[in-house]
C-alpha cells in the first residue's frame, strides 16, 4: 500500500459535531458523577498543599481513579465507538489508573520539605488548570454540557497528572509519562485534522510541559 | 341532453383542466420519475444518486444524531434515492444505517452496498456476515473489495458468494486517485459489476482511461467524492454560479459539482454523503431535469478551472 498517498484525513471518520458532542453525552449520562469529579479536583490540589506521606499516597490513589474513570467510561463508552484506537488508549488508560493505584500504598512519595514554597505553586497551578481549560470545549460547541472536567476526559486529565506524577522518581516517571505522551501526540493530530484549533492547547500544553515534568525534579 | 353550466362549475372545470396540465411536472417531482441509470451487468436500474456515509454516519451510540441521520435517510428514500454504500472502516456507520434502515422500515428499499476492509484474505465472509447484521438486510446487494485491500484473497471468495447466491453484485473501490494501474488491470481481467473511484470537476484522471475502459468492459461506475471531500464548496461557494447555469440545469453549486460528473456516459451513480436534510435535498435535485451534453461539461470544467 502506497502511505505515502493518505493524508491524516483519511483515517479520520468522523466530524466535529460528532467529537463535541461526545463531551455532552458523557456529562449527561453520568450526571451528577460531574460533580464528583469537581469534588475530587478541589481535594486533590488541598492533598496537594499536605507535606505527609498519607496525603502523597492519596494524591496517586485518586489520580489513579482520575485515569481509570476517564479511560473506562468517556474513552471505552463514549470515544472508542467512533474512533478505534481510542479503545486500546482507554484500556491503557485503565492500566495505568491500576498502576497509579498499586503504587499508592506501597511507595514512599519523596519529601517536598527540600523544596520548600511548592506545594502552593503546584496546587495552585492544579486548580487553575482543572477551572480553566474545561471551558474551551465549552467555548467550542457553545454548549456549557461540554464541560471537559478532569478524571473524565482524558486530555485534561493527563495534563493534569504531569504535576501530581513530579513526587515519584524520575525513572517511574519517565516510564508513567510515555502513555500521556502517545495519547498527546494522538489527540492533537486529531484535533488537529478537525480543525479544532482551540482545543489542541490541552494536549500541546501537555507535550510541552512533558521534559519539564522529567526532569524538573531529578531524583 | 340539455346541460345547464353554472359559473361555479366553469371556474371548477377551469381549475381542474389547469391541474391536469400539471399533472406530468407533479409526477416528475416523484420517486418513480427520477433520472436513472442501468447496471450494465443486469440491466437493473439505479437513481444516479446513491448515498455515502463516511464521517457522516459515524455518530457511535448518540441518541440525537442517530435521529438527525435517519433523517437524511429518510429524506434520500422520500425523494427516490435507493443505494447506500458504506464500508466497515467508518466506525459506527454500518450499525448506524442498521438502526435507520429498522427505524424507517426500509429495508425493502436500500440497495446495500458495503465493502469488504481487512488485510486477512480469509475473512471475507466473516466480515461481510458481521456488516450484515449490523444493516440487518437479508443480503447485500453490492460488497466491494475496500481500496483494493487483500484483492485476491477477498474477490476470488466475493465470485463464489456471488455465485451462491449470497450477494447479487460484486466490485472493487479505489479513492483518491489511488492504485489507477492496479484498477485498470483488474478491470481488464476480472468478472466485476461495479467499479468505485474517485470523479470530480477537479479530479479528472478517470475520464483518461478507467471510465472509457468500464464503458467498454460492461462495469457499472459508483463515483466517491464528487464534492472532493468538501472541499469544492469551500472553493467555490463564494464565487457566483455562471450565468448560464440555468441551461445545464443547476440552481445551485452542489448540483453543479453532482451534475458534472453523473452526465459522463459511463458513471451509473454518485454517492454524496451529507450529515444535513437540506444538503440531501439539494443533492436529490439533480435526479430531475435536464443533464448537460458534453459541449456542456467541457464548459462547466473550463469555468471552475477559470475560478
Amino acid at each position: 500500500m502506497d502511505w505515502s498517498s493518505y493524508s491524516l484525513a483519511d483515517f479520520l471518520m468522523f466530524g466535529p459535531d460528532v467529537f463535541l458532542r461526545l463531551y455532552v453525552r458523557t456529562n449527561q449520562d453520568i450526571w451528577p458523577w460531574p460533580l464528583l469529579a469537581v469534588v475530587l479536583s478541589v481535594v486533590l490540589a488541598w492533598l496537594l498543599t499536605q507535606r505527609q506521606a498519607w496525603a502523597k499516597r492519596a494524591v496517586l490513589a485518586l489520580l489513579g481513579v482520575a485515569w481509570a474513570w476517564s479511560g473506562a467510561v468517556f474513552m471505552l463508552q463514549y470515544y472508542g465507538p467512533i474512533n478505534s484506537p481510542v479503545v486500546y488508549f482507554g484500556w491503557g488508560f485503565i492500566a495505568q489508573g491500576a498502576l497509579l493505584g498499586l503504587i499508592a500504598p506501597t511507595w514512599r512519595p519523596m519529601s517536598y520539605r527540600r523544596i520548600r514554597g511548592w506545594d502552593w505553586r503546584i496546587a495552585l497551578v492544579w486548580l487553575a488548570t482543572v477551572a480553566a481549560l474545561p471551558w474551551l470545549v465549552v467555548m467550542e460547541s457553545g454548549e456549557w454540557r461540554a464541560l471537559a472536567l478532569f478524571a473524565i476526559t482524558p486530555d485534561l486529565t493527563v495534563l493534569a497528572s504531569l504535576p501530581c506524577l513530579l513526587m515519584l522518581p524520575r525513572k517511574l516517571r519517565g516510564f508513567l509519562l510515555f502513555l500521556p505522551a502517545l495519547w498527546a501526540i494522538f489527540s492533537a493530530l486529531t484535533l488537529w485534522t478537525l480543525g479544532m484549533t482551540t482545543l489542541m492547547i490541552i494536549p500541546l500544553a501537555a507535550l510541552v510541559l512533558m521534559p519539564f515534568a522529567i526532569f524538573l525534579n531529578r531524583r | 341532453m340539455k346541460v345547464r353550466l353554472s359559473r361555479r362549475h366553469f371556474l371548477a372545470g377551469m381549475a381542474a383542466t389547469g391541474l391536469s396540465l400539471r399533472v406530468p411536472a407533479l409526477l416528475a417531482n416523484t420517486p418513480s420519475e427520477v433520472l436513472t441509470r442501468a447496471i450494465p451487468s443486469t440491466g437493473e436500474s439505479l437513481p444516479l444518486i446513491g448515498m455515502g456515509t463516511w464521517r457522516t454516519f459515524n455518530v457511535g451510540g448518540d441518541q440525537k444524531l442517530m435521529a438527525q441521520r435517519t433523517e437524511v435517510l429518510k429524506t434520500f428514500f422520500d425523494l427516490g434515492g435507493t443505494l447506500v454504500d458504506s464500508s466497515p472502516m467508518y466506525g459506527s456507520a454500518d450499525a448506524v444505517m442498521g438502526q435507520a434502515l429498522t427505524a424507517l422500515a426500509a429495508r425493502d428499499r436500500v440497495f446495500a452496498a458495503t465493502k469488504i476492509w481487512t488485510g486477512d484474505e480469509g475473512a471475507t465472509r466473516e466480515q461481510a456476515e458481521r456488516s450484515r447484521r449490523k444493516w440487518q438486510v437479508p443480503h447485500f446487494d453490492l460488497l466491494q473489495v475496500h481500496n483494493l485491500l487483500g484483492w485476491e484473497g477477498h474477490l476470488e471468495t466475493l465470485k463464489a458468494m456471488k455465485a451462491e447466491g449470497d450477494v447479487r453484485y460484486i466490485g472493487i473501490t479505489t479513492s483518491h486517485g489511488r492504485r489507477h494501474r492496479d484498477f485498470e488491470r483488474l478491470m481488464e481481467s476480472e468478472p466485476l459489476d461495479f467499479v468505485q473511484l474517485t470523479y470530480n470537476l477537479l479530479d479528472r484522471e478517470v475520464e483518461e482511461r478507467l471510465l472509457p475502459l468500464a464503458r467498454e468492459r460492461g462495469i457499472a461506475v459508483i463515483v466517491n467524492r464528487p464534492f472532493q471531500g468538501g472541499s469544492l464548496f469551500r472553493r467555490f461557494d463564494s464565487e457566483p454560479l455562471p450565468p448560464w447555469a440555468a441551461e445545464v440545469g443547476c440552481k445551485n453549486w452542489a448540483e453543479f459539482f453532482l451534475k458534472y460528473v453523473v452526465s459522463h456516459p459511463s458513471v451509473t451513480c454518485v454517492i454524496p454523503a451529507t450529515s444535513r436534510v437540506d444538503h440531501m435535498r439539494e443533492n436529490m435535485g439533480v435526479l430531475h431535469g435536464q443533464l448537460p451534453d458534453s459541449s456542456q461539461r467541457e464548459r462547466m470544467a473550463r469555468y471552475v478551472r477559470n475560478l
